[in-house]
């Protein structure tokens, strides 16, 4: 295990103004970690959407210029990892391996993705390298920032700094969709029975409440079109944390976080009898449990207010 | 249709049941299209049912997703004419669950490729609530305008 430093950072659109404590939280907590993250200068958006039809090369091209930029902004010292590598690092042993995290699931599941389909299709490489004008050679392993956490930080190493252990806090972890699947491409965990966010959850000392729904979808960008169906999948999800007595939920993905924060307005105006609950995003309680700064948290940004069961479990004053 | 004792009084009748199927009409133009962008076998599917169990959005179609791809292998062109490829969000919980491995998620999203490219919006960006716009997640907007608009 190579100790990082410094890590090659992707935001993506979103992180920093709508799903901003997201970034802030992770920007913050990393840092107490002794890890630096170093936002790529010139990005542009993933695209948001991995193309699944064979012959769409247009969206291949944004995430292919990303990782390229990746590559190419890594300084020579930076997170270099000749052991790790899975990428065709073994007939191509000249080029060495660079981290680049991303905290968004959708951009997480799009440049992972592009990266192993330009990784089992050379003509696809070449044919996307000439029309960008990029010498892209797969050498960028995109990295969810728990997937850092659990295999080059360490969930044990995590532990051991954590100030304010999140004792009595019932949390339900969500995984939804794009983290996990297709797990064949994806890698991370098993896509039924996921278990990093809870590995992560104790290791903030949370009490972890297993419930079904953590790998279903919560009704995503149907939300512009067919309000109603979103809705109702969100609110089977968050009802049965409320069944399961869940406290709070922790998730990773800023539109998972739209349909089960923000949008408990209309769940509770439509269902009689609905409990509100706490969304997180799992830097918000890492954070929290590193003690850091309330200001910097932006706890003001949730609809739901996360306060009050903070207050009542003594994590804030 | 037939309910099942009408159907079952039919065939007690002596009524014979012919359905043709011929190669010609298995490997149609629908059909070919649809291998071609998926990049899936549609006639590996053998009915089984278990994407359209674990479909979250199952309950609002109007067909189920394992409907759909029968349509297809039969080279039906009413695969494209339902709500089933619209709803289909690309979760990807079928593609885990099928037991001969086919990604249905790809089957609809060639499906939808197939009028996307004829022109054909699902959303037409200009109707769609403009507080909603500015609300929604950035990311939320830009794969839902990829995956309903041409």
């Amino acid at each position: 295990m190579t100790k990082i430093t410094k890590l090659l950072y992707y935001p993506g659109c979103t992180l920093h103004e709508k799903a901003r404590h997201l970034d802030r939280t992770v920007r913050e907590s990393a840092k107490i970690l002794g890890i630096n993250l170093i936002e790529l200068s010139n990005w542009t958006c993933c695209g948001a959407a991995f193309p699944l039809a064979c012959d769409n090369k247009m969206g291949l091209l944004a995430p292919t210029r990303i990782l390229a930029t990746a590559a190419k902004e890594a300084p020579n010292n930076m997170n270099i990892h000749n052991n790790t590598s899975d990428i065709k690092s073994e007939t191509r042993p000249e080029y060495q391996q660079v981290y680049l995290t991303t905290l968004c699931a959708f951009c997480y599941n799009v440049l992972k993705r592009t990266n192993r389909l330009l990784s089992e299709d050379e003509y696809k490489l070449r044919k996307i390298n000439e029309f960008l004008e990029e010498n892209y050679q797969l050498n960028v392993k995109v990295k969810h920032f728990l997937e850092i956490l659990r295999d080059d930080y360490g969930f044990d190493t995590l532990a051991g700094k954590i100030k304010q252990p999140l004792s009595d806090l019932k949390v339900v972890p969500y995984y939804g969709c794009q983290l996990l699947r297709p797990a064949k491409e994806m890698q991370l965990d098993d896509p039924e029975q996921p278990s990093i966010m809870e590995n992560f959850l104790q290791s903030l000392g949370c009490e972890v409440v297993d419930f079904p729904f953590k790998n279903e979808c919560c009704g995503s960008y149907q939300i512009i079109d067919n309000e109603d169906i979103a809705l109702e999948l969100s609110y089977k999800i968050l009802n049965n944390a409320n069944k399961h007595r869940a406290d709070a939920m922790a998730l990773s993905c800023p539109v998972c976080y739209y349909n089960l924060d923000k949008k408990q307005e209309q769940i509770s105006e439509r269902y009689s009898g609905f409990k509100k609950l706490p969304v997180f995003y799992f830097s918000e309680l890492l954070a929290l449990a590193l003690k850091m700064d309330l200001k910097l948290l932006e706890l003001s940004r949730h609809y739901v207010d996360p306060m009050p069961i903070l207050l009542d479990k003594n994590f804030v004053n | 249709m037939y309910t099942w004792s009408q159907f079952n009084k039919l065939i007690q009748g002596g009524l014979q049941i012919k359905n043709r199927l011929s190669a010609k009409d298995i490997k149609n133009e629908l059909v070919q299209k649809v291998e071609e962008l998926s990049g899936e076998n549609v006639h590996a599917c053998y009915q089984c049912g278990k994407c359209s169990a674990g479909c979250p959005f199952g309950k609002a179609m109007d067909l189920l997703p394992n409907q759909v791809i029968r349509l297809v292998q039969l080279g039906d062109e009413d695969a494209l004419e339902n709500n089933t490829i619209w709803l289909c969000a690309s979760c990807f919980t079928c593609a885990t669950r099928c037991p001969k491995g086919i990604d249905l998620s790809k089957v609809m999203e060639a499906l939808r490729t197939i009028l996307l490219r004829k022109g054909f919006d699902k959303v037409i960006v200009k109707q769609i609530d403009p507080e909603k716009i500015s609300e929604v997640p950035q990311q939320l907007l830009v794969c839902g305008l990829r995956k309903l608009t041409c």
